[in-house]
Parts: structure tokens; sequence; C-alpha cells
């Protein structure tokens, strides 16, 4: 894999993460805020991913092509990967958790426009 | 092993009581409490085997390692002595908040459950992911919990959170991944380790994280409307559980931040404490408030990293956290679920205690934390310290508030659980005093003269107990308060033992809240208690600034002198303060005003003499504008007095302008000045505790206090008039009673130091002294009896024998005053830097440069003349003719009100006439124009809390953005 393309990916993440919160900050209704979450938190999962990612390396599952004494100079970082799913499983969770939330937000105030969820406030 | 059952018992409970609570609601509680009690007990083993409950070896850990291998590559859990101590108030607070949560919704408890597990996952946490981890499972559970209730806004509250916390989880991986591009390591210690670029980064959006999370203003939008919306039952829970874990991580890493400099965090937390607190100053609904007292805290964590490092960050960090959290979780508890509005019909008694804790007031547990660190403070930067200073007393000023205004009806259920916290409260001011005992000193090193120690140790121990059997007859609508006065007074009795500032700084800050809670119980309390509170606390504050800046001294000069001499004028209720005084006389309990008025004002007049010799400037921080203050108040307070038509409200005004002569004595910092100012000290004592003991007398037999319907209770009450007969000669100055020595000295001391257009302004106040003394007189006792009033009795034995005791007490000094002066002048004479001559005393002469006073003489010669003028009208045989009270003509026309008629009425009309043309200056007008500052303030800065939840996301990337630029030195 070559290093432009290392780079692109990081490149790409930073991108989904970007754009993520320039739609959290500017989405009013509060299914598109919630799509702009998951946007960004596929980019920092992205990053995450990426973060592990050692030039020349290959998957690191130890079968036959691999040796067990030179593992670690064969495989990218393992860790990453492990930390990305438990990443991914909460961000769907918390995804979840949030669209039920809006959902239910909007009908009590009749719009699912967060700009008129502001009784509370000073 | 012990680690592992305290984080995970909780959650196996929570996965039982999943499938329980759908089959059997209450079995499924009693099992969630045993697992509970099973986590609580392990946590609470863990404690004795880390030797945490000393609080002095709070980094003593057990290491509970997960996994294979050390270290990078295991995951662990590291129970370190404080986070122990959290574990166990978050499993209390579970325990106690389980019933009020569930009551409703049994289904909750599985939620309430996995709480717990995350708040001692995240207190154990020893890398960064793992704390990702729990801080999501924390952030979900809070927002199923906030959506659980049956609150109204509970869905705008859970959308809020959400958006807050799922870009609290953006940043936090963020950071994560550059932590672990550059290191290798996701342990807290992989922070130090950062370098260059990934450091700024890596500081800028931990920071921002940690100050979201924490709800440190600016970033507390959200858990300003979190503490609003949500049921008070979880909230309390929250603020005890997952917020006060969230606490401790963070004080966890936020000294490992990589930035240069961490004091910046301190100044971010000093300014965010004065601009947060501005705008808590406006809340009005308990929740918010609540919540910006949580952001308070916040900012104070963020003082402390900054500004504290080893022992004494993980020791006050606890200190204050937990007690703070234990406060808040007991004032959420007694809030009523059945009504929108959380505290409204909170318990008024148990509400005061945590309130107190929270507000930091001596002796218990949070103040000792901020004590320390005001010292602390002290020595990093002035600046800083005001802040402080002035944020701790805004937080406290709207806590009073919330006390102060609540409606006295109790919550029905659920006493049990804040009472169980007091007493934790309770035991831990024990506990933390006992561990502080050897900072306090009662050598009474203070004030070097044992003569004037002793005197004031009198009028403050004699005054309780003369007051005290009084206190038992209250009247309709006032409840107990002899304890609350009883308290005040025992404080004030050792005052004068103090040995030094902290000592002195609680056993006044004692006298002083127990007097607050005393006239609260009033019956009219409403009005007086709120504005006494924060005089109270604003001179209370401005003693403990002075007292910090001090260092090893009592009172520095300079600075800290001025501040002293200000907390004094605030307690006398000089220059415009008799706002407090005046209403807090008028509605503490009868007995109470005697107290306040007679003996514990007396507490400012000994703190001024201390500061003054202490600061070896004896010579007051410029000693004329101290006399200046003490005679424009004396003339202004009189003329209120002779105006005003209420018994108490006449008293209480002229109590302060009788201080203002005090202050006069003390600011002519001569020897001549001071025996005057003690001499003042004490027989104001004498004749203000019988005035006020008379009125007490009155008001409960007549149950009123209003001129106008009093009159004529001279044939009823003889024996308090001739004891309020007796005082108001006194008091009035003319000889032969004891008020005269005071005004003689004071004149001599006037006239000796030059300060003629003094002594002519206090000359002329105590004509308008006279014309006030008379109307009382007159009003009160002579005159037509009012029909009301027929058969009132005379005053109970309970004040009438300590106003006996007094006036015998004043007849004695007044004809045989060298009795009193053979023992202070030579006091006074002894001290070091008084300037001028003293009076000489010879058997029963007092002699000063201007003349010979011969009281036993003078006063044979006056009674003498009365007793020849009685004799020789008794033998007249003249009698008055008696009337009733009504039994006026009025010209034909008929009366606007009964009033009018009554002489009493409107008595120095003339005189309010011919003084109209003076410019008013309303006291009440500059400080409600204080108060209006202070609002608008408030209000700009609330402004930011715009209730929109993407502002609140805009405000955490903006401080971000800020912080980046800043770390980096510029864009």
């Amino acid at each position: 894999m070559s290093t432009a393309f290392y780079w692109s990916i990081a490149g790409t993440a930073a991108g989904l993460v970007l754009v993520g919160l320039w739609g959290i900050l500017t989405r009013k209704h509060i299914l598109r805020i919630a799509l702009a979450f998951t946007l960004a938190d596929t980019g920092v999962n992205l990053l995450l991913v990426w973060s592990g990612y050692l030039p020349g390396r290959t998957a690191p599952i130890v079968d036959g092509t691999i040796s067990a004494s030179g593992i670690t100079s064969a495989v990218v970082d393992p860790l990453p990967q492990a930390m990305v799913l438990t990443s991914i499983v909460i961000g769907v969770a918390v995804a979840a958790l949030f669209v039920v939330v809006g959902v239910l937000a909007s009908r009590r105030t009749g719009s699912a426009d967060v700009r008129r969820m502001k009784e509370l406030r000073w | 092993m012990v680690v592992a059952l305290a984080v995970f018992l909780p959650l196996l409970g929570a996965f039982i009581s999943v499938w329980l609570s759908r089959r059997k609601p209450r079995l499924s509680v009693i099992v969630s409490r045993l697992f509970l009690a099973g986590g609580l007990h392990s946590t609470i083993v863990l404690s004795i085997k880390l030797n945490a409950w000393s609080f002095s070896d709070l980094g003593n850990s057990i290491i509970l390692r997960t996994g294979v291998g050390a270290p990078p590559l295991s995951i662990n859990l590291e129970a370190t002595g404080g986070a122990v101590i959290a574990a166990i108030v978050v499993y209390v607070a579970a325990i106690l908040g389980i019933s009020r949560l569930t009551s409703r919704n049994v289904k909750t408890l599985p939620l309430l459950l996995s709480l717990v597990t995350a708040s001692l996952g995240l207190l154990f946490a020893t890398d960064l992911f793992n704390s990702f981890v729990f801080l999501e499972i924390g952030s979900i559970i809070t927002i199923g919990l906030t959506a659980a209730c049956r609150c109204r806004r509970r869905w705008e509250v859970a959308v809020k959170v959400a958006l807050v916390s799922g870009l609290v989880t953006i940043l936090y991986l963020l950071a994560i991944v550059v932590i672990y591009k550059t290191t290798g390591e996701l342990r807290f210690e992989a922070l130090g380790m950062l370098h260059g670029f990934p450091a700024l980064l890596v500081s800028g959006l931990m920071l921002t994280v940690i100050m979201t999370e924490i709800k440190a203003f600016p970033l507390s939008g959200w858990g300003l409307d979190f503490y609003e919306g949500a049921s008070p039952g979880f909230a309390g829970v929250y603020s005890a559980t997952w917020s006060l874990a969230v606490l401790m991580w963070s004080a966890g890493i936020l000294p490992r931040l990589p930035i240069p400099n961490l004091q910046i965090l301190a100044w971010i937390g000093a300014g965010g404490l004065v601009l947060g607190q501005f705008a808590g100053f406006r809340a009005t609904s308990p929740g918010r408030m609540m919540g910006y007292s949580s952001a308070a805290y916040a900012s104070i964590l963020l003082i402390l990293a900054g500004t504290t490092t080893g022992h004494d960050y993980l020791q006050l960090t606890l200190v204050l956290m937990i007690f703070a959290a234990i406060a808040k979780f007991t004032v959420f508890m007694l809030a009523d679920p059945e009504n929108e509005n959380p505290l409204k019909s909170a318990a008024g008694n148990l509400l005061l205690l945590p309130i107190l804790v929270i507000a930091g007031i001596p002796p218990l547990p949070v103040f000792w934390a901020k004590f320390k660190l005001l010292s602390i403070l002290a020595g990093v930067s002035p600046l800083m310290l005001a802040a402080v200073v002035l944020g701790l007393f805004l937080e406290a000023v709207y806590l009073l508030r919330l006390w102060s205004k609540r409606p006295v009806r109790f919550l029905k259920n659920g006493r049990l659980v804040p009472a169980v916290t007091s007493l934790l409260m309770a035991a831990g001011a024990i506990w933390l005093t006992a561990g502080f005992w050897r900072s306090l000193s009662f050598s009474g090193s203070l004030l070097s003269s044992s003569t004037l120690r002793i005197l004031f140790m009198t009028v403050f121990g004699a005054g309780t107990l003369l007051t005290l059997p009084g206190a038992w007859n209250r009247i309709k609508g006032e409840r107990s308060y002899w304890f609350w006065m009883l308290l005040s007074g025992i404080s004030l009795t050792f005052l004068p033992m103090a040995g030094n500032g902290i000592t002195f700084y609680i056993l006044w800050e004692v006298s002083a809240f127990a007097a607050v809670i005393a006239v609260s119980r009033g019956s009219r309390a409403a009005a007086g208690t709120f504005w006494f509170a924060v005089f109270a606390a604003a001179s209370g504050f401005l003693l403990l600034a002075s007292i910090v800046l001090s260092r090893s001294m009592f009172i520095a000069p300079g600075i800290p002198l001025i501040l002293v001499a200000i907390a004094a004028l605030f307690k006398l209720g000089q220059m415009g303060a008799h706002l407090w005084s005046v209403r807090a006389y008028s509605a503490a309990p009868a007995t109470m005003s005697a107290f306040m008025a007679g003996t514990s004002s007396k507490a400012a007049v000994f703190l001024l003499v201390v500061a003054a010799l202490g600061t070896g400037a004896v010579a007051m921080p410029a000693g004329s504008v101290l006399a200046w203050a003490g005679v424009l108040t004396a003339l202004s307070m009189a003329v209120m007095a002779a105006l005003s038509s209420d018994y108490k409200k006449v008293l209480a005004y002229a109590s302060v302008s009788q201080m203002g002569y005090i202050l006069i004595g003390l600011g002519l910092a001569s020897v001549m000045g001071w025996t005057a100012a003690i001499y003042h000290t004490f027989h104001h004592f004498l004749f203000k505790m019988i005035l006020f003991l008379g009125a007490a007398g009155v008001i409960f037999r007549t149950g009123t206090s209003d001129y106008n319907r009093l009159g004529g209770l001279i044939r009823r009450m003889p024996l308090t008039f001739t004891f309020t007969l007796i005082s108001v000669i006194a008091f009035a100055g003319v000889p032969p009673l004891a008020g005269f020595g005071g005004k003689w000295f004071l004149y001599n001391g006037l006239i000796e130091t030059g300060w003629l257009p003094i002594a002519l302004i206090a000359m002329f106040a105590s004509v308008v002294a006279f014309l006030y003394a008379f109307r009382l007189l007159h009003a009160v006792f002579l005159g037509q009896l009012s029909t009301v009033n027929a058969r009132v009795k005379e005053a109970p034995l309970a004040l009438l024998v300590p106003q006996g005791i007094l006036t015998a007490a004043l007849m004695l000094f007044s004809f045989r005053p060298t009795l009193f002066l053979e023992h202070i002048v030579p006091a006074i004479e002894s001290l070091p830097g008084l300037k001028g001559v003293a009076p000489v005393i010879n058997g029963t002469i007092v002699t000063t440069p201007l003349g010979n006073w011969n009281a036993w003489a003078v006063g044979m010669m006056v009674m003498g003349l009365f007793g020849f003028a009685f004799v020789f009208y008794w033998l007249s045989g003249k009698r008055p003719k008696h009337v009733g009270q009504l039994d006026i003509g009025f010209a034909g026309e008929l009366p606007p009100s009964a009033e009018e008629v009554h002489y009493a009425g409107n008595f120095f009309k003339p005189y309010r006439r011919a003084l109209a043309f003076l410019p008013r200056i309303h006291a009440g007008k500059v400080f409600s124009g204080i108060t209006e500052v202070f609002k608008i303030a408030g209000d700009s800065v609330r402004a930011i809390f715009t209730g929109d939840a993407r502002t609140y996301l805009a405000h955490s990337l903006i401080f971000l953005v800020i912080v980046l630029i800043y770390l980096r030195g510029g864009i």
C-alpha cells in the first residue's frame, strides 16, 4: 500500500469528522444531526484503525503465512482493531438511543427542530 | 478480588434485576439492595486495607490485573485510597436513592446498578480507552434515566445530554488516536510522554472533554439544563454517583496534561467561577441553582489542579468533591417528586445543613478544604484569591436564597434519606475538625490585655445567659430558637480566647450563622433573614480573605486591615449596612433581637480592637474616616429612630446609631477615645439588653410592636416601665446615669484631638437620641391605655429577672463608674500605640484635662433634686385627669382612621417637615443599585446559555479552538 493511500485514509477520516461536526452545528432537524454524528463517529473510527496501520505489514492473524517468532514485525498493530470494535459497538448503541430520544422529543414538541427545544435555558 | 467484587457485583445485580424486575418487582429491589450492600462491603474492606480514612496516604493503591502480563499489555483497575472513599459515597448514594428512583418505575433498577458499575469503573480506571468505555456507559445510562422519569421536560434534557456526550465522544476518541499514534500507549502515564504538536493537540482536546464532562463554566450549559429538567430523584443520585466519579477521574487526568504551565487551569477555573456564579446569582429554579453550584465545584477542581500538587491536591479534591456530592444529593432527595418545581416544598430544617456544607461554612467539612485552598491561593496570586472569594460569596448568596425563600412545608415521605446523609456530613465535620484540631488555638493571644479579654467574655457570656430564659416565651408563629441562640452565644463567648486567625474565623462564622438560623425562626422572619444571611456571608468572606492574606499574623496591615474594617462595619450595620440589622432585629424573635443588638454586635467591636492592636496600626486606616462613618451613622440612624413608629425598629435604629459613637472612639486612636469606646461598649450592652428585653415583654404580652397600638402600659407593666425608664435615661446620656460617662470621655477625646466638627455632630445626634428615647417612653408606656391592652399582665419573670439584674448593674456602674474604670483605664493605657493622656482616677473622681467628673456626687445631687420636686408635686395635690385613648375632639370631621387621632402616630411630623429639604440618601437604594449591577452582570453572562443544544456544542468547540491557539502561543 502506498504512502499516498496511507495518508488519503487519514485525510478521508479527518474530512468525515469535519463534515460531521459541521453538520452537528448547522443542521436543525434532529435526525440530520444524528446522521452527522454518525458520520463524525465513522471518521473517528477510521482514524483509530489508521493509527494502528503499519505500512507493508499484514493482518494480525496467526496462520501458516507468518511464523510465531517473527510476528511482532510482520503484522500491523492489533490493538486499535480491538478498540475500534468496541468503539463501533458503543457508537451504534449511542446512535440508536439518540434516534429514539430524538423521535420521542419531536413527538413531544411537535417538531423535529432542535431550536424549539429550549424551554430550559439561562 | 475485592476490587473486582466492588466493581462488578452491581453489574451482576443489574443482569439479575433485568430478569427479576418483570416478574417480582419488589423482590428485585431487595435483591439489588443486597448486591449494592455487598459491593459497599467490598469497598469498605478496601478502604480499611488501604488505610484511606486517615486521609493522609490517599495515593496507596491495590491493582487488579486483567488479562495477561503487566501494563501496558494488560488492562488494569487500580483502587487508590481516594477513589475507594469516593466509591463508598457512590454506593451509599445508590442504596439510599434506590427507593426514590424506582418508586414509579422499577424497570430503571438495572440502569441504576449499571451506573454504579460505570462510576466505579471510571474511578478505578488506569488507561484512557478503558475510561472511554466507562464514560460511554455512563452517558448512555444518564440519557436513559433522564428519559425514564415523568418530568415534563425530560425529552429536551435527554436530547441535550445525548448531543453533548456525542461531541465529547468524538473529541475524546480523537485524543486517543493522537496519543496512541504518538506513544503507542494508552495508560494515563502516556500523557506525560507527549511533546510538541501532539502534546498541544491532546491538551486542548482533553481539556475540552474534561471541562464539558464536569460542567465547568463556560461549558456548563447542558449541565444546568440537566439539573433543572431532570427528576430530582435522578439528579440527586446522578450528582453523588456518576458526577462524582467523573470529577474524581478528571482530577486524576488534569495534572497529567502535557501543558507547560498548569497554572492556566487555575486561571480558567477562577474566571469561570466568578462569571458562572454571577449567572448563578440570577437563577430562580432550585435545580438550576444546584447546577450552578456544580459548575462552581468544577471550577474549583480546575483551580486545585493548577495550583496544588501531590498530597494536598489529593486530599483537597477528595474532601471537596465527596462532601459537595453528599450535600447536593441531600438537597435533591428533599425535593418533592409530585411537584413540577422540584424543591418548593422541601423540608426547611434538613435543607439547611447541605446548603451550609456546599457554601463551606465552618466547621463543616468543605470549609476545611476551602480554607486550605484559599491559603494556598493567597500565596499564588491575590487577584485569583479575590476572584475565588467573590465567586464563593455569590454562590453562598443564591444558596442562602434557596434556603430562606422556601415555604415551610415538609416533605411527607422520605425524610430518612436526608437524615442519614446529614449524619454523614456531621460525622465528616467532626472527623475533619478533629484532624485539624491542632491547627486551632485557644490561647487568647490575639488580644494581649487580659482585662479587655475578660470584659468581652463577660459581655458575651452574660448576654447569652440573660437572654436565654426569655427564649421560652415565644409569641405565636415563632419556632423554638433557644438552641441556636445558645450556640451563637457560646461561640461568641470563646471568641476572645481565639489564639489564631482560623480559630477566630470559625467562632465568628458559627456565631453568625447560628444567629441567622435563630432569626429565621421568628414570626416575621422572611423579610429579614435573607439580608442578614447575605451580610453575614459578606463579612465572613471579607474576614476570611484578610486572614488568609495575612498568613502567619492575625491581620496584616494594608489591604487585610481594610477588609477587616469593612467586615466589622457590615457587622455593626454602619454606613448603610443597617439595611440588614434593622430588618433582622425587627424580624427576629424578640429575645433574639436583644441578644443580637446587645451582645453579638460587640463581636465587631472586638474584631476592630484586635485588628487595630494586632497590626500595630492602632491608628486605624485613616481613623478619621472611621470616625466620620461613625458620626454620620449615629446622626442619620438617630433621625430614622425618631421618625419610625415600630418599637423594635426604633430600638434597632437606635442600636446602630449608638454603635457609631463606639466607632468614633476607636477612630480617635487615643487613650481617651478608646476609653470612651470600651466604656460605651459595656454600657451599651447593659442598657440595650434592658430595652430589648423590655420590648420582648411588651410584644409577648400585647402581640404587637406598633406604637399606634400601644400606650399607657405603665399601669399594666410597671416593672418593665421602670427598667425601660432607667435605661432610656442612661442611653440618652444625661447625668447621673451611665450614658453620660461615655459621652463625656468621647467629647474629651474629640476636643483633645481637635476634631470639633465631629464633636458638634455627635452632640446634635445625642439631642436627636433624646427625641426618640422620649417618644419611646411616651408611646409605649405613657398616655392612655388602649382598650385592647386593658387586661395585659406584667412581663413574665424570665424577662423581668434578667432586666432586674442588668438594671442593678447599670445603677451600680452609674453611681460608681470608677469600679469599672479603675480596671479598664490601666488596661487601655498599657496598650501599645495609643496617643494622648489617660483620665486619672482618684477615689470616686475621674479627672481629665477638661475637668473632674464625680459621678457619686452628681448622682446624689440629681436624685436629691428629683426627690424634692417629687415631694413638692405630691404635696400640691394636683392629679392628672384620665381620659380614654380616643377621647379627642376632631373639629366636626370624621377622622380618616383611628391612627390619625392616636397621639403617637406621626409624633415628630414637624421635624419630618423641617428636615424635608435635606437630600435623602436611602441605603436601600444604594444596595438595590448594587444588586441591580450584579443582576445585569449575571444576565449578560447567562445569555450565552441560550437553551439551544447546538450552542452548547459550539461553546465546547470554540473553547477548544481558543485553548489550542493559546497553547500554540498565537495563530
